[in-house]
C-alpha cells in the first residue's frame, strides 16, 4: 500500500524534470527496482495509473526493470547474487555487505511534443489546467494524506 | 511526427523523506534521544513491552511513546497512566510516515526525553520500507505466532538491529523454537542481537533495558 506514497514523490520528481527541461507530454517513464525495495510492480503499476491522471504523464508508459540483489562478502570480497535471501556468503560464510537490489529509482523519462491532454481539451478552463499538478501540489497533497486529522494526544499529567 | 526526448537521471525516488529521515534523526540525536522503532505482527506484544518498560525504566530514565495504529485510541489509554503518549490512528493506512510521527511529537510537547518509542501499526511488510528518522530498530516475534516468520518478510528482518522474542511464559506449550526463529533471522541478518522477554512475569525485562541504556549510549555518540 506504500506504492502510492512513492508514486506520488516518483510524479513530483518527474513534473519537475518537466519543468527542469522544458518537457512537453510525459511518454514514458522507467523505474529500477530491487528485491528488497519492498515495492511491488503490480501495485506501483496500479498506483501510477491511479494517480497519474490530470498529470502530464496519464498517457505515460510506466517501464519497471527489476534488479537482481547482490552482494559483497566482507570477508573475502567475493561478489555474488543473493538468492532466498540467504545473507551469507556461498564460498566462506562471511557476513556481507548489500551492494545493488534495495533501491527504488527513477532511471528516465521520455517527452513527446504531443500537446498534453488537458491542453488539447476543447473549451479548456483555469480549472482544468490546474489539475496538471505542480511539485509544490504533490507536496500539498502528500502531506494532506499523512497529517489528516488523526492525532489523539494523551499527556500524562506534569508533562 | 512525434519527436520523443529521453533524460536520463537515475535518482531515488525516495531521496526526499530518506533525507527528512536523516534531519529528525540527527536533531533528537543531538540532544540525547534515541528513537526506537518497534515493529512487529499484530499482538506480539508492543504495548506490553513498553509498558514493561516504563515500570523498569521509572525514574531512571525518561522516555515518551508515539503509538501508531489505524483505529481506536486504547494503546494511549494503557500506555498514557505510565507515560507521555501520543496516539497516531492512521485510518487505514498499513504504516507510519514521518509527517504523522512529527505531529505526534508535536502533540506532546517535543520532549526531551532519553528514549523516544514509536510503536509502529501492527504488519511486517510495509513498516520496513519507512525510515522514520530512527536510530534504532526492533523486530519482536512472539512465541504464539510461530518460529518461521523471518524467512517469510526478509526485508523486516533484514533492515532490523535487533529481535525480540516475546510471551516467553507460553514457550513450553506452543511449538516454537527459539533457536530456529533466531537461525532463520541470523540468515537475513548476521548482525541481528537478540532478546528474550516476557511483559507479563517481568522475565527478560531489565536485560532489554539495559540493552537500550547501552545501545542509547553507543549510537547517539556520533551525534555529540
Amino acid at each position: 500500500m506504500h506504492e502510492q506514497s512513492l508514486v506520488r514523490s516518483l510524479l513530483k520528481q518527474v513534473e519537475t524534470l518537466r519543468c527542469e527541461y522544458d518537457g512537453g507530454c510525459v511518454s514514458e517513464v522507467r523505474v529500477e527496482k530491487g528485491p528488497l525495495s519492498g515495492v511491488e510492480s503490480f501495485l506501483l503499476s496500479g498506483a501510477f495509473e491511479l494517480l497519474s491522471k490530470g498529470t502530464a504523464a496519464e498517457d505515460a508508459i510506466l517501464v519497471i526493470d527489476e534488479v537482481p540483489l547482490m552482494a559483497k562478502c566482507k570477508l573475502c570480497s567475493r561478489d555474488f547474487e543473493i538468492n532466498n535471501f540467504v545473507f551469507r556468503c556461498p564460498v566462506c560464510s562471511g557476513n556481507v555487505k548489500v551492494t545493488r537490489g534495495d533501491e527504488f529509482h527513477l532511471i528516465s523519462v521520455s517527452f513527446s511534443d504531443e500537446p498534453i491532454k488537458n491542453e488539447r481539451a476543447p473549451g479548456v478552463g483555469e480549472s482544468e489546467q490546474a489539475s496538471i499538478r505542480t511539485a509544490e501540489e504533490w507536496d500539498r497533497e502528500a502531506n494532506v494524506d499523512s497529517s489528516a486529522d488523526s492525532c489523539l494526544i494523551f499527556k500524562r499529567d506534569g508533562n | 511526427m512525434t519527436i520523443t526526448r529521453t533524460i536520463t537521471v537515475r535518482r531515488d525516488v525516495a531521496a526526499e523523506s530518506k533525507a527528512d529521515a536523516g534531519v529528525e534523526r540527527a536533531r533528537l540525536g543531538r540532544r540525547g534521544t534515541l528513537v526506537v522503532n518497534l515493529l512487529s505482527s499484530p499482538g506480539a506484544g508492543k504495548t506490553s513491552l513498553l509498558e514493561a518498560t516504563a515500570k523498569c525504566l521509572g525514574d531512571e530514565r525518561s522516555m515518551a511513546v508515539l503509538v501508531g495504529d489505524l483505529e481506536t485510541d486504547r494503546d494511549a489509554q494503557r500506555l498514557s497512566p505510565l507515560v507521555p503518549t501520543a496516539q497516531l490512528t492512521t485510518g487505514g493506512a498499513c504504516h507510519l510516515e514521518l509527517p504523522l510521527v512529527r505531529r505526534g511529537l508535536q502533540a506532546i510537547g517535543d520532549p526531551r526525553v532519553d528514549f523516544l518509542f514509536i510503536e509502529n501499526v501492527g504488519n511486517l511488510v510495509c513498516p520496513a520500507s519507512h525510515d522514520l528518522g530512527e536510530h534504532l530498530r526492533i523486530v519482536l516475534v512472539s512465541t504464539t505466532e510461530g518460529d518461521d516468520k523471518p524467512g517469510k518478510y526478509p526485508k523486516m528482518f533484514r533492515k532490523s538491529d535487533a529481535i525480540v522474542v516475546t510471551k516467553l511464559d507460553l514457550l513450553p506449550h506452543v511449538p516454537f523454537s527459539v533457536e530456529a526463529v533466531v537461525g532463520d533471522a541470523r540468515r537475513i541478518q548476521p548482525d541481528l542481537d537478540v532478546l528474550q522477554a516476557c511483559a507479563l512475569d517481568g522475565t527478560g525485562i531489565r536485560n532489554w533495558c539495559d540493552y537500550l541504556i547501552s545501545e542509547r549510549a553507543k549510537r547517539l555518540a556520533e551525534f555529540e
